[in-house]
């Protein structure tokens, strides 16, 4: 009982530790080149203020209304349904968007006929467009053949083998963490390593599902900016996961637990009999949770995700102290050592904020005006004597 | 080429990248990381699926169709493939298969389907072989460090499985249900498992859930869905229940595609699993795609007429 007490009591002092890195890593944040200005026309309107819709205005239809009035003469209709199911863009496709719901065909009564109004929550295309600036680089089949390198490496890691004796040395600051905050009876540290699994899933999923399909795609019906978007996060968190994969194979760095592996934890139990009791260094958890809450800063940054600069800092912030607590509740949980989520912080912030920027969004990627398109730092590959090299042009 | 032929091609592409996907993001996240998905594969299914079900789906032809569902987010990939009869995934009779491939465990699912509309009921076989799981000795509780332990035979087990899951309307939304009974074979005398569907130790041969959940409809078109939902799980051999509850959330970005999330803790257990015995792994999206899904012109036409004459009423 006062063991788990005293668990729970290293959790909270815990907190100090997820907000000075949440901190560091918004101060790195702080540090990210602000966009250029951009006219209206052309990107996203300064922070503070909802930009103003562009050419295409969304449609208002009141709330809960279940289809537009429009006419009902017969070849109109006839001439908007062949359009819609073409499969095209056409400008008078929300006409047909009760296609999409379900409500009153399982309501067909006026008792559940309509959902409730909430004009408070974003509607399907309510949003201001957002479009891609031209002079940023967009995806093309170097990022593709990148993404995909670095997703097969990290997931090729997995075949290097474990060197139990490579990396067992321990240091101070490493052991005065871990003394300071850690559980020591490591079945209670299972809730902080439970809770950092769900902190990752909700890190990484943030920029997909949220900033990318459900925001853009979804509330500002801005299809293109979306998917670049979700294939730059994608880039960023492949990176930020091969570069923990090679490293965490080829270190081989025991967990902390692993001492206690066949004394006070069976030796049959998976974490000690399998591979991961060797992949300590540096903390896979933390790199993925601030590669994907810093692509995500990204994301906010340039685009105006949510439309607000405050709401976008505070988005950016709230992604940001996410991972801080992520990586602190790995070394609560006994699961790294405080250097494995340190370093694994600098990655995941590095990878989410410098890679968008490095070959999208900075001035090294940047598409000059009448250039036909080349970027000012071109990356290609090129075939050397014994294989592939990479070669680079300014 | 035709826009069909295209769409096909993406599809094939998409499936193609979800097998591959599927075998290589448990390794990926389990190993390489170290990082733990509680199961080797998603849970079961949360009951919202026949509630989520556009009209879009129910404006086609009746029709032979192959249809394929496709649930990916984190750390999961699950596809579901399905031939039929009817409109699918409004009013539908087939066969449904679905694989289970990751480092954690291989097998695999087969049986057949049939859906009107509020109303799903499936039933089949699930062999499940997994690399990591052991049987697991009697014991009056279990903590996750007991099934994890690596000892005894490997945890192969076939599961017979019925489900039958509704949704009817209510004020503001929608109330559904889903009832699931397994019985689980292939399991030695005297030894319990930890049934990976329903995230729970059982003795064999049977395991129990009934959901319960509401809806909540937010928005113009029902787009945003969020609301509470509740299991109870029945473990007749050990001669106990789990009680989870939490909430499920949904954003329909079109007729073929969901955002998806649930967190559904355990509330009451004689267990003590953490996330491994919880409901959590619907973080992700969910896209559903069949062969001549394209809604007849006719139908169209006539629903439209009639949402027009409501508007003006």
């Amino acid at each position: 009982m006062r063991t788990r007490a005293r668990g729970f009591s290293k959790c909270w002092r815990s907190v100090a530790w997820s907000i000075a890195l949440a901190v560091a890593a918004s101060n790195a944040a702080a540090q990210h080149p602000a966009p250029e200005e951009l006219t209206p026309a052309q990107g996203p309107a300064a922070p503070g203020a909802e930009p103003a819709p562009e050419s295409e205005p969304a449609p208002q239809p009141p709330a809960g209304a279940p289809a537009p009035q429009l006419p009902p003469d017969e070849a109109a209709t006839d001439e908007l349904i062949g359009r819609l199911l073409s499969g095209g863009e056409s400008p008078e496709k929300d006409d047909l968007r009760w296609l999409y719901s379900d409500l009153e065909e399982y309501a067909p009564t006026d008792l559940v006929g309509k959902p409730i109004p909430a004009p408070a929550l974003p509607e399907r295309g309510e949003g201001s467009r957002r479009v891609w600036d031209p002079r940023w680089r967009r995806f093309a089949v170097g990022n593709y053949i990148l993404t995909g390198v670095a997703i097969a490496v990290a997931a090729g890691s997995v075949a290097i083998p474990t060197s139990p004796d490579r990396w067992r040395g321990k240091n101070s600051f490493d052991e005065s963490v871990r003394d300071a905050i850690g559980i020591e009876d490591y079945p209670d540290g299972q809730i902080p390593r439970d809770i950092s699994d769900v902190l990752l899933s909700l890190t990484i999923m943030n920029p997909l599902l949220v900033d990318s399909l459900v925001i853009t795609y979804w509330y500002r019906k801005s299809d293109d900016v979306a998917t670049q978007m979700a294939l730059i996060d994608t880039e960023a968190m492949g990176l930020a996961s091969a570069i923990q994969g090679l490293t965490s194979g080829f270190t081989s760095r025991e967990r902390p637990y692993g001492r206690n592996c066949g004394k006070t934890i069976d030796s049959r139990f998976d974490d000690c009999d399998s591979s991961k009791r060797y992949r300590s260094f540096f903390s896979g958890h933390t790199a993925l949770s601030f590669a994907g809450a810093s692509v995500s800063c990204s994301n906010h940054i340039h685009h105006q995700v949510y439309g607000n600069g405050t709401a976008d800092a505070i988005g950016c912030v709230a992604a940001l102290t996410a991972a801080g607590v992520t990586g602190t509740m790995r070394v609560v949980g006994d699961q790294h050592y405080a250097s494995d989520v340190i370093m694994g912080a600098g990655i995941g912030t590095l990878t989410g904020f410098g890679l968008p920027w490095l070959l999208h969004y900075g001035p090294l990627a940047r598409v000059e005006s009448g250039s036909n398109g080349a970027p000012a730092l071109r990356l290609s590959l090129v075939p050397v004597s014994n294989g592939l090299g990479v070669g680079g042009q300014f | 080429m035709s826009r069909q032929r295209r769409f096909l091609r993406r599809v094939l592409w998409l499936l193609a990248f979800a097998c591959a996907f599927a075998c290589a993001a448990p390794a990926f996240a389990q190993k390489a990381f170290g990082v733990d998905p509680v199961a080797p594969g998603p849970p079961a299914a949360t009951g919202t699926e026949q509630a989520l079900v556009a009209r879009y789906w129910a404006l086609g032809r009746p029709r032979f169709f192959f249809g394929t569902t496709l649930e990916a987010g984190y750390a999961y990939v699950r596809p579901r493939f399905g031939v039929g009869y009817g409109l699918p995934y409004w009013r539908w009779i087939g066969l449904e298969t679905y694989p289970i491939v990751s480092l954690g465990s291989v097998g695999g699912y087969a049986g057949i389907g049939a859906a009107v509309p509020g109303l799903q009921f499936r039933a089949g076989g699930r062999y499940t072989f997994p690399f990591s799981r052991f049987y697991l000795q009697p014991r009056e509780s279990f903590t996750r460090f007991d099934t994890e332990l690596r000892e005894g035979d490997r945890a192969t087990y076939l599961s017979l499985e019925a489900e039958l899951s509704g949704t009817v309307p209510v004020p503001a939304g929608s109330l559904f249900a889903v009832a699931t009974a397994y019985r689980v074979m292939m399991v030695p005398d005297g030894f319990y498992l930890y049934e990976e569907n329903l995230r729970q130790v059982m003795k064999p041969p049977y395991i129990w859930r009934g959901r319960l959940g509401y809806l909540f409809a937010f928005g113009r078109d029902a787009a945003i869905r969020l609301g509470p939902v509740g299991d109870l799980i029945g473990l007749p051999g050990r001669d106990e229940f789990v009680v989870r509850a939490g909430v499920v959330a949904s954003v329909s970005i079109d007729a073929h595609l969901d955002a998806q999330a649930s967190l559904v803790p355990v509330i009451v257990s004689p267990d003590s699993l953490g996330l491994a015995g919880a409901d959590f792994g619907q973080l992700g999206v969910r896209f559903r795609w069949a062969t001549g899904s394209t809604p007849d012109p006719e139908a169209v036409r006539r629903e439209r007429e009639k949402a027009i004459e409501r508007v003006e009423e």
